[in-house]
């Protein structure tokens, strides 16, 4: 799914904050990034997520050589990816269902169609009432809820987050893994950058460890994995492939405290 | 729940609303105004031209064929007649009669015997072969050679002058259309660069999202297009109607407007915003693409 093979990233003349990565992620893993703020990790991820373009090295994207690809190609490839960004970026002047409606929007999709695919979406993270409002009345952990529904609204093929936890709590930060996990287990290749140790080797079936631009790949025994964990995910996939009628509860009311205005 | 089926207004929700049509407006009073202007200018200067086609008229005094008599002992009027046909320019020259004088001045005198005895200047008609070769000036060099008191009148020099004139000013005309064309085209470069900044922000999303370029491309052109549009129309249509009660409230008259305009003219007043508009168009894509292809 994802290869780098002696990659290297510099922004403009500076100096490479991203030297000598060489990994394979297999379709259908699931990866977790680590490392202190400013090891890179945004970095990787919009490499991965075709924002910024390698220095020199090979980025192998979907059995795609990423620097031969032409301009009129990238379109399609991006369009199997779904990103949460470290800043969101929901559109301001769209309302929460235009946010999580815009990559089937802008894939040709009609609102009738979408409507309530982007409801169901809605409802899980538990703003259903709060269809029409915008994202800058939301608290930031509402918004990264959003964020997340919009890139998992279209069932990508390979989902991309960075920092999706930063500004949940631990509850919901478990609970938005486990749909990552879900997801994952019907298919999706998930590559997830985060602060927290703890969910990364939960969750994680590998870490890549990143630190001042050099990278340590470890591989996490499925010991680490608890048992809850397993077992909630072999339910949501016994019932089919269908990663919005997880049992997943963001909004139950002990979460609402926190986040609703 | 309401049922929502609206699409999503990505960009230009509250930019530029009045701004740029009101631009585009003085535009496309400006080139249309100066494409009536020039059109009816170039008119006048073909009818004008038209004029020229006709006859100069050389008149001796009735001194200088007195005295040219006394001295030579031969008539002046054939001496200049002979010069005149020699001219390139000159088709033929023909004195009048007094006949034809006694018949001019009639309304004044109408006993004919009166006129012949009145000390009378001598009139010859002269038609152009080559009006545009005709160089008044220098004839009159000619036939003050013969004698100083020769004289071809200078109408027709006059009426060139009003036609080089005309012409002119309908080339600048053309030249003012061109500014205004340019203009335009610099200010929607200019708009369309700001508008891309701000929303530089949804252009990075969509583009991430797998958005291609066609698509953002077509949606800020097909923006400055309708609004060159619009503020192009109003503009056109305040600048006819000052071409309209210009010409009413003057000489020209709005049917010699119409005259001047032709078909052919009319269809480039009111093609004017939509040329306009087809500029646009063509200025924000090319930017657009310009500003895209920086992006990775
Ligand atoms: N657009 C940019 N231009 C120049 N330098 C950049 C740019 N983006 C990141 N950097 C630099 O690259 C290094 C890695 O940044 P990056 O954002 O990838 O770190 P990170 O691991 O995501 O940090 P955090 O955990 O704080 O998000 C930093 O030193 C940063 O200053
Ligand atoms: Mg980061």
């Amino acid at each position: 799914m994802i290869r780098f093979e002696n990659v290297g990233l510099r922004y403009g003349a500076g100096a490479e904050c991203l030297s000598d990565l060489s990994f394979h992620l297999e379709q259908g893993s699931f990866t977790a990034l680590t490392g202190p703020s400013g090891a890179g990790k945004t970095s990787l991820l919009k490499l991965i997520y075709l924002a910024e373009r390698a220095s020199r090295g090979l980025v192998t994207l979907m059995d795609r050589d990423v620097a031969t690809l032409s301009r009129q190609e990238l379109p399609a490839l991006r369009r199997n990816i779904g990103i949460v960004f470290q800043d969101f970026r929901l559109l301001d002047h769209l309302s929460l269902f235009d946010n999580i409606a815009l990559p089937l929007y802008l894939d040709g999709q009609q609102p009738k169609d979408y409507q309530d695919d982007v409801m169901e979406m809605l409802d899980w993270i538990g703003l259903k009432n709060r269809a029409h409002a915008l994202p800058p009345v939301l608290s930031g952990g509402e918004q990264q809820r959003v964020a997340i529904a919009r890139a998992v609204v279209t069932r990508p093929k390979l989902l991309v987050a960075d920092e999706p936890t930063g500004n949940v709590d631990a509850k919901m930060g478990h609970d938005i893994f486990s749909l990552f996990e879900a997801m994952n287990k019907i298919g999706t290749t998930v590559v997830i950058a985060t602060h927290d140790e703890h969910l990364a080797h939960t969750f994680g079936e590998q870490i890549i460890a990143l630190d001042n631009g050099q990278m340590r790949l470890e591989k996490t025994s499925p010991d680490n994995q608890p048992a809850a964990e397993a077992q909630q995910a072999g339910q949501s996939t016994k019932d089919g492939p269908e990663p919005f009628s997880l049992p997943l509860d963001l909004h139950d009311d002990a979460h609402e405290d926190g986040h609703s205005s | 729940m309401t049922q929502k089926t609206h699409t999503p207004t990505l960009f230009f929700m509250h930019d530029q609303a009045t701004a740029l049509p009101l631009v585009m407006a003085v535009m496309g009073f400006l080139a249309t105004l100066a494409l009536i202007g020039g059109l009816a200018l170039n008119t006048m200067a073909r009818d004008w031209a038209r004029g020229l086609q006709g006859t100069l008229t050389v008149e001796i005094t009735a001194e200088a064929l007195d005295a040219y008599k006394a001295e030579h002992g031969s008539a002046l009027t054939p001496a200049v007649v002979t010069l005149l046909e020699a001219h390139p320019a000159i088709g033929a020259a023909t004195p009048l009669t007094d006949e034809a004088m006694a018949a001019l001045l009639a309304p004044w005198f109408p006993d004919a015997a009166t006129v012949t005895a009145l000390p009378l200047p001598q009139l010859i008609d002269v038609k152009l072969s080559h009006p545009d070769k005709m160089d008044v000036a220098a004839l009159n060099t000619q036939l003050a050679a013969l004698h100083p008191e020769i004289r071809a009148d200078d109408y027709q020099a006059l009426i060139a002058k009003q036609v080089r004139l005309a012409r002119s000013l309908s080339w600048l005309a053309v030249g003012l259309i061109g500014l205004v064309g340019f203009a335009t085209a610099m200010i929607i470069s200019f708009a369309t660069r700001t508008s891309f900044a701000a929303h530089r922000p949804t252009v990075d999303l969509v583009h991430l999202l797998g958005t291609d370029d066609k698509k953002v491309i077509g949606m800020f052109g097909r923006h400055f297009l309708i609004h060159t549009l619009s503020g192009g129309t109003f503009g056109m249509g305040i600048a006819a109607l000052v071409a309209v009660l210009l010409a009413r409230n003057t000489a020209l008259g709005v049917d010699s407007l119409w005259a001047g305009l032709g078909t052919i003219g009319l269809c480039l007043v009111v093609g004017t915003p939509l040329i306009m508009a087809m500029l646009a168009h063509f200025m924000a894509r090319r930017e657009v693409r310009h500003q895209l292809a920086a992006m990775v």
